[in-house]
Protein backbone atom coordinates (compact mmCIF):
# COMPACT_ATOMS: atom_id res chain seq x y z
CA UNK A 1 0.00 0.00 0.00
CA UNK A 2 1.28 3.37 -1.16
CA UNK A 3 1.25 6.07 1.27
CA UNK A 4 -1.35 8.96 0.66
CA UNK A 5 -0.09 11.43 -1.32
CA UNK A 6 -0.11 14.50 0.99
CA UNK A 7 0.93 17.88 -0.10
CA UNK A 8 -1.89 20.28 0.68
CA UNK A 9 -2.56 22.40 -2.09
CA UNK A 10 -0.74 25.37 0.62
CA UNK A 11 2.17 23.55 0.17
CA UNK A 12 1.89 22.96 -3.16
CA UNK A 13 1.83 27.04 -4.32
CA UNK A 14 4.45 27.50 -2.10
CA UNK A 15 6.86 25.00 -3.71
CA UNK A 16 9.85 26.18 -5.64
CA UNK A 17 8.67 26.67 -9.41
CA UNK A 18 10.01 24.68 -12.08
CA UNK A 19 12.95 25.96 -13.22
CA UNK A 20 13.08 27.58 -16.63
CA UNK A 21 15.71 26.09 -18.89
CA UNK A 22 15.35 29.17 -21.58
CA UNK A 23 15.69 31.85 -18.97
CA UNK A 24 18.87 33.06 -20.16
CA UNK A 25 17.73 33.84 -23.84
CA UNK A 26 14.43 35.05 -22.52
CA UNK A 27 16.72 38.03 -20.29
CA UNK A 28 18.49 38.71 -23.56
CA UNK A 29 15.65 39.04 -25.44
CA UNK A 30 14.23 41.66 -22.97
CA UNK A 31 17.11 43.57 -23.11
CA UNK A 32 19.15 43.45 -26.44
CA UNK A 33 20.23 47.05 -27.75
CA UNK A 34 17.00 46.82 -29.79
CA UNK A 35 17.63 51.03 -29.89
CA UNK A 36 20.52 50.23 -32.53
CA UNK A 37 19.06 48.12 -34.83
CA UNK A 38 17.41 51.12 -37.01
CA UNK A 39 20.88 53.36 -37.03
CA UNK A 40 22.50 50.00 -38.21
CA UNK A 41 20.25 49.69 -41.01
CA UNK A 42 19.98 53.39 -41.84
CA UNK A 43 23.89 53.74 -42.17
CA UNK A 44 23.85 50.24 -43.83
CA UNK A 45 21.80 51.85 -46.88
CA UNK A 46 23.33 55.24 -47.06
CA UNK A 47 26.90 53.26 -47.21
CA UNK A 48 25.41 51.74 -50.33
CA UNK A 49 23.77 54.56 -51.71
CA UNK A 50 27.17 55.77 -51.78
CA UNK A 51 28.88 53.38 -53.29
CA UNK A 52 26.79 53.81 -56.21
CA UNK A 53 28.48 57.18 -56.86
CA UNK A 54 25.13 58.55 -58.02
CA UNK A 55 25.75 61.69 -56.61
CA UNK A 56 29.73 63.04 -56.15
CA UNK A 57 30.91 61.95 -53.28
CA UNK A 58 31.09 65.99 -52.11
CA UNK A 59 27.40 66.14 -52.05
CA UNK A 60 27.04 62.45 -50.69
CA UNK A 61 30.28 61.67 -48.93
CA UNK A 62 30.21 57.76 -47.49
CA UNK A 63 29.68 56.87 -43.79
CA UNK A 64 33.32 56.79 -43.52
CA UNK A 65 34.01 60.45 -44.64
CA UNK A 66 31.41 61.83 -42.07
CA UNK A 67 32.96 59.95 -39.58
CA UNK A 68 36.16 60.80 -40.17
CA UNK A 69 34.81 64.57 -40.35
CA UNK A 70 32.78 64.35 -36.82
CA UNK A 71 36.26 63.25 -35.12
CA UNK A 72 38.25 65.76 -36.64
CA UNK A 73 35.99 69.02 -35.73
CA UNK A 74 35.47 67.28 -32.24
CA UNK A 75 40.08 66.39 -32.00
CA UNK A 76 41.56 68.47 -35.16
CA UNK A 77 43.37 65.34 -35.47
CA UNK A 78 43.82 65.43 -39.77
CA UNK A 79 42.67 69.06 -39.99
CA UNK A 80 40.35 68.30 -42.90
CA UNK A 81 37.63 70.55 -41.92
CA UNK A 82 38.85 73.39 -43.48
CA UNK A 83 38.67 76.15 -40.20
CA UNK A 84 36.18 73.67 -38.42
CA UNK A 85 38.82 71.01 -37.12
CA UNK A 86 39.16 70.71 -33.34
CA UNK A 87 36.82 73.42 -32.86
CA UNK A 88 33.48 71.11 -32.07
CA UNK A 89 33.53 72.20 -28.62
CA UNK A 90 33.65 76.15 -29.55
CA UNK A 91 30.61 76.11 -31.46
CA UNK A 92 28.74 73.44 -29.32
CA UNK A 93 29.20 76.17 -26.61
CA UNK A 94 27.60 78.87 -28.66
CA UNK A 95 25.09 77.47 -29.85
CA UNK A 96 24.24 75.54 -26.19
CA UNK A 97 24.63 79.18 -24.61
CA UNK A 98 21.76 80.58 -27.24
CA UNK A 99 19.31 77.56 -26.88
CA UNK A 100 19.42 77.98 -23.22
CA UNK A 101 18.93 81.50 -22.61
CA UNK A 102 16.48 81.74 -24.99
CA UNK A 103 14.76 78.40 -23.70
CA UNK A 104 14.98 79.98 -20.27
CA UNK A 105 13.45 83.11 -21.22
CA UNK A 106 10.68 81.97 -23.70
CA UNK A 107 9.64 78.66 -21.40
CA UNK A 108 10.02 81.12 -18.03
CA UNK A 109 7.31 83.83 -19.35
CA UNK A 110 5.39 80.46 -20.61
CA UNK A 111 5.07 79.04 -17.62
CA UNK A 112 4.21 82.19 -16.14
CA UNK A 113 1.29 83.03 -18.81
CA UNK A 114 0.26 79.66 -18.94
CA UNK A 115 0.04 79.62 -15.09
CA UNK A 116 -1.73 82.85 -15.57
CA UNK A 117 -4.45 82.29 -17.97
CA UNK A 118 -5.12 78.89 -16.79
CA UNK A 119 -5.91 80.25 -13.31
CA UNK A 120 -8.13 83.20 -15.18
CA UNK A 121 -10.74 82.30 -17.25
CA UNK A 122 -11.23 86.07 -17.86
CA UNK A 123 -7.70 86.75 -18.11
CA UNK A 124 -7.28 83.44 -20.80
CA UNK A 125 -10.29 85.29 -22.59
CA UNK A 126 -8.43 88.52 -22.82
CA UNK A 127 -4.79 86.70 -23.78
CA UNK A 128 -5.32 83.84 -25.58
CA UNK A 129 -6.54 84.83 -29.05
CA UNK A 130 -4.20 87.49 -29.70
CA UNK A 131 -1.03 84.49 -28.95
CA UNK A 132 -2.82 82.05 -30.88
CA UNK A 133 -2.74 85.08 -33.71
CA UNK A 134 0.53 85.04 -33.21
CA UNK A 135 1.63 81.43 -32.95
CA UNK A 136 1.07 80.52 -36.59
CA UNK A 137 3.82 82.95 -37.76
CA UNK A 138 7.64 80.73 -38.64
CA UNK A 139 10.15 81.51 -36.73
CA UNK A 140 11.84 82.74 -39.95
CA UNK A 141 9.34 85.60 -40.48
CA UNK A 142 10.65 87.00 -37.06
CA UNK A 143 14.56 87.81 -38.38
CA UNK A 144 13.95 90.77 -39.74
CA UNK A 145 12.39 91.97 -37.02
CA UNK A 146 14.83 90.57 -34.60
CA UNK A 147 17.81 91.72 -36.32
CA UNK A 148 16.45 95.40 -36.97
CA UNK A 149 15.15 95.70 -32.59
CA UNK A 150 18.21 93.45 -31.57
CA UNK A 151 20.66 94.08 -34.09
CA UNK A 152 23.21 91.35 -34.34
CA UNK A 153 25.09 88.75 -32.37
CA UNK A 154 23.65 86.75 -29.70
CA UNK A 155 20.52 88.49 -28.83
CA UNK A 156 18.29 88.62 -32.07
CA UNK A 157 19.00 84.39 -31.96
CA UNK A 158 17.87 84.12 -28.31
CA UNK A 159 14.41 86.22 -28.97
CA UNK A 160 14.68 84.13 -32.30
CA UNK A 161 14.63 80.42 -29.70
CA UNK A 162 12.58 81.99 -26.52
CA UNK A 163 9.62 82.90 -29.19
CA UNK A 164 9.72 79.18 -30.58
CA UNK A 165 9.85 77.87 -26.64
CA UNK A 166 7.21 79.79 -25.73
CA UNK A 167 3.96 78.79 -27.58
CA UNK A 168 4.42 74.88 -26.64
CA UNK A 169 5.32 75.77 -22.74
CA UNK A 170 2.54 78.29 -22.49
CA UNK A 171 -0.24 75.97 -24.06
CA UNK A 172 1.01 73.05 -21.84
CA UNK A 173 1.19 74.93 -19.05
CA UNK A 174 -2.41 76.55 -19.61
CA UNK A 175 -4.19 73.27 -20.26
CA UNK A 176 -2.36 71.39 -17.17
CA UNK A 177 -3.40 74.44 -14.72
CA UNK A 178 -6.78 74.38 -16.24
CA UNK A 179 -7.92 71.19 -16.06
CA UNK A 180 -6.87 70.15 -12.35
CA UNK A 181 -9.46 67.38 -11.35
CA UNK A 182 -11.95 69.72 -9.73
CA UNK A 183 -11.91 66.77 -6.95
CA UNK A 184 -8.83 67.56 -5.70
CA UNK A 185 -9.58 71.05 -5.52
CA UNK A 186 -12.29 70.07 -3.35
CA UNK A 187 -10.25 67.88 -1.26
CA UNK A 188 -8.34 71.22 -0.34
CA UNK A 189 -11.06 73.27 0.01
CA UNK A 190 -12.78 70.82 2.65
CA UNK A 191 -9.32 70.53 4.18
CA UNK A 192 -9.36 74.57 5.07
CA UNK A 193 -7.89 75.92 1.58
CA UNK A 194 -9.96 78.56 0.69
CA UNK A 195 -7.56 81.43 -1.06
CA UNK A 196 -6.66 80.60 -4.64
CA UNK A 197 -3.22 81.20 -3.93
CA UNK A 198 -3.76 78.27 -1.02
CA UNK A 199 -5.08 75.96 -3.46
CA UNK A 200 -2.77 77.08 -6.07
CA UNK A 201 0.19 76.50 -3.54
CA UNK A 202 -1.25 73.05 -2.50
CA UNK A 203 -3.23 71.55 -5.35
CA UNK A 204 -2.82 73.14 -9.03
CA UNK A 205 0.78 73.50 -8.98
CA UNK A 206 1.65 69.77 -8.66
CA UNK A 207 -0.76 68.52 -10.12
CA UNK A 208 0.02 70.53 -13.40
CA UNK A 209 3.54 69.78 -13.30
CA UNK A 210 3.25 66.55 -15.80
CA UNK A 211 2.21 69.02 -18.21
CA UNK A 212 4.72 71.69 -17.37
CA UNK A 213 7.40 69.34 -17.74
CA UNK A 214 5.75 68.02 -21.28
CA UNK A 215 5.60 71.96 -22.42
CA UNK A 216 9.14 72.54 -21.18
CA UNK A 217 10.32 69.49 -23.31
CA UNK A 218 8.42 70.36 -26.18
CA UNK A 219 9.73 73.87 -25.76
CA UNK A 220 13.41 72.13 -25.30
CA UNK A 221 13.28 70.60 -28.57
CA UNK A 222 11.85 73.42 -30.47
CA UNK A 223 14.47 75.75 -29.63
CA UNK A 224 17.02 73.19 -30.83
CA UNK A 225 15.39 73.46 -34.11
CA UNK A 226 15.27 77.74 -33.95
CA UNK A 227 19.20 76.73 -33.66
CA UNK A 228 19.70 76.92 -37.71
CA UNK A 229 17.11 79.61 -38.28
CA UNK A 230 18.87 81.83 -35.62
CA UNK A 231 22.19 81.68 -36.55
CA UNK A 232 21.64 82.11 -40.52
CA UNK A 233 22.66 85.43 -40.48
CA UNK A 234 23.38 87.26 -37.40
CA UNK A 235 26.30 85.41 -35.92
CA UNK A 236 29.52 83.58 -36.42
CA UNK A 237 29.10 80.64 -34.59
CA UNK A 238 27.40 77.71 -33.57
CA UNK A 239 26.14 74.46 -35.07
CA UNK A 240 23.54 76.71 -37.18
CA UNK A 241 26.33 78.97 -38.67
CA UNK A 242 28.43 76.01 -38.78
CA UNK A 243 25.66 74.51 -41.24
CA UNK A 244 25.42 77.20 -43.89
CA UNK A 245 29.12 78.23 -43.83
CA UNK A 246 29.67 74.43 -44.87
CA UNK A 247 27.14 74.80 -48.04
CA UNK A 248 29.00 77.68 -48.80
CA UNK A 249 31.75 75.56 -49.88
CA UNK A 250 29.53 72.17 -50.64
CA UNK A 251 31.22 70.43 -47.47
CA UNK A 252 28.09 67.58 -47.20
CA UNK A 253 30.44 65.97 -44.71
CA UNK A 254 30.39 69.07 -42.86
CA UNK A 255 26.48 69.71 -43.12
CA UNK A 256 26.28 66.40 -41.59
CA UNK A 257 28.60 67.04 -39.15
CA UNK A 258 26.78 70.24 -37.60
CA UNK A 259 22.99 68.29 -38.14
CA UNK A 260 24.34 65.60 -36.25
CA UNK A 261 26.08 67.43 -33.50
CA UNK A 262 22.62 69.19 -32.85
CA UNK A 263 20.52 65.60 -33.23
CA UNK A 264 23.04 64.60 -30.48
CA UNK A 265 23.47 68.07 -27.94
CA UNK A 266 19.49 68.61 -28.45
CA UNK A 267 18.72 64.73 -27.50
CA UNK A 268 21.08 65.12 -24.06
CA UNK A 269 19.90 68.47 -23.52
CA UNK A 270 16.25 66.49 -23.41
CA UNK A 271 17.59 63.55 -20.95
CA UNK A 272 18.77 66.06 -18.58
CA UNK A 273 14.76 67.64 -18.35
CA UNK A 274 13.98 64.00 -17.88
CA UNK A 275 15.89 63.82 -15.20
CA UNK A 276 15.09 67.01 -13.54
CA UNK A 277 11.54 65.80 -14.12
CA UNK A 278 12.04 62.62 -12.35
CA UNK A 279 13.87 64.50 -9.54
CA UNK A 280 11.25 66.85 -9.37
CA UNK A 281 8.60 64.36 -9.39
CA UNK A 282 9.56 61.87 -7.20
CA UNK A 283 5.50 60.57 -6.74
CA UNK A 284 5.59 58.97 -10.27
CA UNK A 285 7.57 55.96 -10.46
CA UNK B 1 -34.66 73.32 14.50
CA UNK B 2 -32.80 70.47 15.81
CA UNK B 3 -29.52 68.46 15.62
CA UNK B 4 -25.99 69.06 14.76
CA UNK B 5 -26.36 69.59 10.87
CA UNK B 6 -29.95 70.83 9.52
CA UNK B 7 -31.55 71.14 6.86
CA UNK B 8 -34.30 73.86 6.51
CA UNK B 9 -36.68 73.11 3.28
CA UNK B 10 -33.55 72.25 0.98
CA UNK B 11 -34.54 72.61 -3.02
CA UNK B 12 -31.72 72.27 -5.90
CA UNK B 13 -31.94 72.78 -9.36
CA UNK B 14 -29.16 72.45 -11.69
CA UNK B 15 -29.90 74.60 -14.69
CA UNK B 16 -28.02 73.40 -18.23
CA UNK B 17 -28.52 75.24 -21.62
CA UNK B 18 -30.85 72.53 -22.69
CA UNK B 19 -32.64 71.09 -19.34
CA UNK B 20 -33.36 72.06 -15.56
CA UNK B 21 -32.68 69.29 -13.53
CA UNK B 22 -34.55 69.39 -10.05
CA UNK B 23 -32.06 67.50 -8.30
CA UNK B 24 -33.86 67.58 -4.59
CA UNK B 25 -37.09 69.08 -3.50
CA UNK B 26 -37.77 70.16 -0.17
CA UNK B 27 -35.28 68.12 1.94
CA UNK B 28 -35.87 69.06 5.74
CA UNK B 29 -33.30 66.71 7.89
CA UNK B 30 -31.96 66.68 11.32
CA UNK B 31 -28.99 65.12 12.09
CA UNK B 32 -27.61 64.43 15.68
CA UNK B 33 -24.09 65.02 17.50
CA UNK B 34 -22.60 61.68 17.22
CA UNK B 35 -25.09 60.30 15.19
CA UNK B 36 -24.40 57.98 12.28
CA UNK B 37 -27.00 58.87 9.51
CA UNK B 38 -27.21 56.84 5.90
CA UNK B 39 -28.63 58.28 3.22
CA UNK B 40 -29.75 55.51 1.27
CA UNK B 41 -31.44 55.80 -2.71
CA UNK B 42 -30.86 54.87 -5.82
CA UNK B 43 -28.26 56.73 -8.00
CA UNK B 44 -29.47 59.93 -8.91
CA UNK B 45 -32.00 60.44 -6.42
CA UNK B 46 -30.10 63.64 -5.32
CA UNK B 47 -28.04 62.04 -2.14
CA UNK B 48 -24.80 63.31 -3.00
CA UNK B 49 -25.87 66.51 -4.21
CA UNK B 50 -27.45 66.40 -0.66
CA UNK B 51 -24.14 65.70 0.69
CA UNK B 52 -22.63 68.57 -1.25
CA UNK B 53 -24.52 71.03 -0.03
CA UNK B 54 -24.10 69.88 3.72
CA UNK B 55 -20.01 70.39 2.47
CA UNK B 56 -20.78 73.40 1.12
CA UNK B 57 -19.75 72.16 -2.51
CA UNK B 58 -22.42 73.85 -3.61
CA UNK B 59 -25.47 76.19 -2.81
CA UNK B 60 -28.97 75.32 -2.53
CA UNK B 61 -31.63 77.36 -4.40
CA UNK B 62 -33.28 77.39 -1.86
CA UNK B 63 -33.45 76.55 1.87
CA UNK B 64 -31.05 76.15 4.22
CA UNK B 65 -28.37 74.28 5.54
CA UNK B 66 -26.68 74.46 9.20
CA UNK B 67 -24.26 73.09 11.24
CA UNK B 68 -24.46 73.89 14.91
CA UNK B 69 -26.48 76.44 14.23
CA UNK B 70 -24.75 78.50 11.76
CA UNK B 71 -25.25 78.30 8.45
CA UNK B 72 -23.14 76.65 5.65
CA UNK B 73 -21.51 78.68 2.70
CA UNK B 74 -18.40 77.47 1.82
CA UNK B 75 -15.92 74.49 2.40
CA UNK B 76 -15.05 74.34 5.72
CA UNK B 77 -12.28 72.43 8.16
CA UNK B 78 -14.88 71.77 10.31
CA UNK B 79 -16.59 69.48 7.91
CA UNK B 80 -14.27 66.78 6.67
CA UNK B 81 -15.16 64.85 3.99
CA UNK B 82 -14.55 61.50 2.59
CA UNK B 83 -14.96 61.28 -1.36
CA UNK B 84 -15.92 57.94 -3.25
CA UNK B 85 -12.83 58.10 -5.80
CA UNK B 86 -9.82 58.23 -2.45
CA UNK B 87 -9.13 62.09 -4.15
CA UNK B 88 -5.71 61.97 -2.37
CA UNK B 89 -3.01 63.90 -3.37
CA UNK B 90 -0.74 61.77 -5.34
CA UNK B 91 2.72 64.15 -4.85
CA UNK B 92 2.49 63.64 -1.48
CA UNK B 93 2.97 60.61 0.92
CA UNK B 94 0.49 59.13 2.99
CA UNK B 95 2.09 60.90 6.25
CA UNK B 96 1.95 64.24 4.02
CA UNK B 97 -1.75 63.21 3.01
CA UNK B 98 -2.94 62.62 6.48
CA UNK B 99 -1.14 65.83 7.38
CA UNK B 100 -1.85 68.33 5.00
CA UNK B 101 -5.00 69.51 6.67
CA UNK B 102 -4.79 73.07 7.80
CA UNK B 103 -6.19 72.68 11.45
CA UNK B 104 -3.03 69.78 11.80
CA UNK B 105 -0.38 72.15 10.06
CA UNK B 106 -1.09 75.32 12.02
CA UNK B 107 -0.04 73.18 15.06
CA UNK B 108 3.73 72.60 16.36
CA UNK B 109 5.77 69.80 13.98
CA UNK B 110 5.81 67.55 16.72
CA UNK B 111 2.35 67.46 17.33
CA UNK B 112 1.52 67.17 13.72
CA UNK B 113 3.85 64.03 14.02
CA UNK B 114 2.00 62.59 16.92
CA UNK B 115 -1.50 63.03 15.06
CA UNK B 116 -0.55 61.77 11.77
CA UNK B 117 0.59 58.59 13.80
CA UNK B 118 -2.62 58.40 15.89
CA UNK B 119 -5.03 58.55 13.02
CA UNK B 120 -2.70 56.12 10.80
CA UNK B 121 -2.87 53.50 14.00
CA UNK B 122 -6.76 54.64 13.93
CA UNK B 123 -6.89 53.30 10.40
CA UNK B 124 -4.81 50.41 10.92
CA UNK B 125 -1.95 51.67 8.13
CA UNK B 126 0.84 52.18 10.90
CA UNK B 127 4.28 51.29 8.65
CA UNK B 128 2.74 52.87 5.45
CA UNK B 129 4.20 56.50 6.11
CA UNK B 130 6.21 56.83 3.43
CA UNK B 131 3.77 55.58 0.71
CA UNK B 132 2.69 57.30 -2.35
CA UNK B 133 -0.71 56.87 -2.85
CA UNK B 134 -0.19 54.74 -5.79
CA UNK B 135 1.70 52.18 -4.33
CA UNK B 136 -1.57 51.27 -2.42
CA UNK B 137 -4.46 48.88 -3.14
CA UNK B 138 -8.14 50.73 -3.13
CA UNK B 139 -9.18 50.08 0.47
CA UNK B 140 -5.45 51.03 1.94
CA UNK B 141 -6.81 54.79 -0.34
CA UNK B 142 -10.01 54.83 1.37
CA UNK B 143 -8.24 54.83 5.22
CA UNK B 144 -5.98 57.26 4.15
CA UNK B 145 -8.65 59.19 3.04
CA UNK B 146 -10.53 58.66 6.20
CA UNK B 147 -7.39 59.43 8.39
CA UNK B 148 -7.02 62.66 6.44
CA UNK B 149 -10.20 64.19 6.89
CA UNK B 150 -9.88 62.71 10.34
CA UNK B 151 -6.59 64.07 11.39
CA UNK B 152 -8.03 67.66 10.45
CA UNK B 153 -10.51 67.41 13.20
CA UNK B 154 -14.18 68.24 11.39
CA UNK B 155 -17.36 68.57 13.63
CA UNK B 156 -18.70 66.05 11.15
CA UNK B 157 -17.96 63.65 8.87
CA UNK B 158 -19.03 63.89 5.21
CA UNK B 159 -19.08 60.35 3.29
CA UNK B 160 -20.03 59.76 -0.33
CA UNK B 161 -20.29 55.89 -1.27
CA UNK B 162 -16.74 55.61 0.06
CA UNK B 163 -16.40 52.36 -0.08
CA UNK B 164 -18.73 52.09 -3.72
CA UNK B 165 -15.69 51.09 -6.20
CA UNK B 166 -14.14 48.59 -3.73
CA UNK B 167 -14.47 44.74 -3.55
CA UNK B 168 -17.28 43.26 -1.58
CA UNK B 169 -14.20 41.37 1.04
CA UNK B 170 -13.20 45.04 1.34
CA UNK B 171 -15.90 46.83 1.54
CA UNK B 172 -17.38 44.84 4.74
CA UNK B 173 -14.22 45.23 6.02
CA UNK B 174 -13.84 48.42 5.84
CA UNK B 175 -17.54 48.99 7.52
CA UNK B 176 -16.43 47.07 10.35
CA UNK B 177 -13.41 48.82 10.64
CA UNK B 178 -15.68 52.02 10.12
CA UNK B 179 -18.06 51.54 12.75
CA UNK B 180 -14.72 50.63 15.37
CA UNK B 181 -13.52 54.11 14.34
CA UNK B 182 -16.95 55.49 15.01
CA UNK B 183 -16.91 53.85 18.39
CA UNK B 184 -13.57 55.66 19.15
CA UNK B 185 -14.52 59.01 17.69
CA UNK B 186 -17.74 59.34 18.40
CA UNK B 187 -18.03 61.89 15.33
CA UNK B 188 -21.21 62.90 13.51
CA UNK B 189 -21.24 61.08 10.17
CA UNK B 190 -23.37 61.38 7.53
CA UNK B 191 -22.75 58.34 5.09
CA UNK B 192 -24.26 58.17 1.38
CA UNK B 193 -24.49 54.71 -0.26
CA UNK B 194 -26.47 53.18 -2.60
CA UNK B 195 -26.33 49.47 -1.06
CA UNK B 196 -29.09 48.34 1.37
CA UNK B 197 -27.38 46.22 3.72
CA UNK B 198 -24.18 48.84 4.10
CA UNK B 199 -26.63 51.56 5.20
CA UNK B 200 -28.48 48.59 7.90
CA UNK B 201 -24.87 47.46 8.94
CA UNK B 202 -23.82 51.56 9.89
CA UNK B 203 -26.39 53.82 10.24
CA UNK B 204 -28.10 54.51 13.63
CA UNK B 205 -30.85 56.26 11.32
CA UNK B 206 -31.25 55.42 7.58
CA UNK B 207 -32.99 58.02 5.57
CA UNK B 208 -34.35 56.82 2.34
CA UNK B 209 -34.54 59.02 -0.94
CA UNK B 210 -36.86 58.96 -3.68
CA UNK B 211 -35.60 59.79 -7.30
CA UNK B 212 -36.63 62.98 -8.97
CA UNK B 213 -37.05 65.05 -7.64
CA UNK B 214 -34.79 63.79 -4.64
CA UNK B 215 -37.02 63.41 -1.54
CA UNK B 216 -36.86 61.75 1.52
CA UNK B 217 -39.76 58.77 1.34
CA UNK B 218 -39.01 57.50 5.17
CA UNK B 219 -36.64 57.50 7.97
CA UNK B 220 -35.86 54.09 9.99
CA UNK B 221 -34.36 53.95 13.36
CA UNK B 222 -31.99 50.99 13.69
CA UNK B 223 -32.03 50.12 17.39
CA UNK B 224 -29.42 47.28 16.86
CA UNK B 225 -26.41 47.48 18.95
CA UNK B 226 -22.88 47.56 16.84
CA UNK B 227 -20.64 45.85 15.14
CA UNK B 228 -24.49 44.18 13.91
CA UNK B 229 -25.23 40.32 12.97
CA UNK B 230 -26.27 40.37 9.32
CA UNK B 231 -28.28 37.03 9.88
CA UNK B 232 -30.25 37.84 12.45
CA UNK B 233 -33.75 38.06 12.25
CA UNK B 234 -34.26 41.74 13.22
CA UNK B 235 -31.51 43.02 10.69
CA UNK B 236 -33.04 40.99 8.00
CA UNK B 237 -36.18 42.64 9.15
CA UNK B 238 -34.97 46.16 8.95
CA UNK B 239 -33.71 45.32 5.59
CA UNK B 240 -36.82 43.94 4.17
CA UNK B 241 -37.97 47.20 5.29
CA UNK B 242 -35.83 49.72 3.90
CA UNK B 243 -35.68 47.44 0.59
CA UNK B 244 -39.66 47.63 0.30
CA UNK B 245 -39.47 51.40 0.93
CA UNK B 246 -37.10 52.07 -1.39
CA UNK B 247 -38.47 49.63 -4.05
CA UNK B 248 -41.86 51.41 -3.81
CA UNK B 249 -43.91 49.66 -0.83
CA UNK B 250 -47.73 49.31 -2.12
CA UNK B 251 -45.96 47.74 -5.70
CA UNK B 252 -43.88 45.00 -3.43
CA UNK B 253 -47.32 44.12 -1.40
CA UNK B 254 -49.43 43.85 -4.24
CA UNK B 255 -46.74 41.43 -5.38
CA UNK B 256 -46.83 39.45 -2.64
Amino acid sequence: MKPAQSPSTIEAGLAAPAPRPASARRRLRLHAPYFLVVPLLAILVWEVVARLKLLPPLLFPSVGTIFYTFIDTVTGYWGTSEWYSGKWHIHALASAKRVLTGFVLGGGIGVLIGTVAGMSNLLHRALDPSLQLLRPIPIVAWIPLAVAWFGIEDRPAVFLIALGTFFPTYLNTRHGIRYVDPILVRAARMLGYSSPWEIFRRVVFWSALANIFTGLRIGLGIAWMCVVTSEMLAVKSGFGYMLWDSYNFLRADLIITGMFSIAVVGFLTDRVMLMIQRAVMVWER
Amino acid sequence: MTGKLYADRLQKTFLSDVAETQAIDGITLGVDEAEFMCLLGPSGCGKTTLLNLFAGFDQPTSGHVYLDGREIAEPGPDRGVVFQEHALFPWLTVRDNVGCGKRVRARPRAEQREIVHRQLTLVGLEGFDGHYPHQLSGGMKQRVAIARALANEPEVLLMDEPFASLDAITRSLLQQELIRIWNETRKTIVFVTHNIEEAVVLGDRIAIMTSRPGRIRAIIEVRLPKPRDLNSPEFNEIERRARALLLGGPELERRA
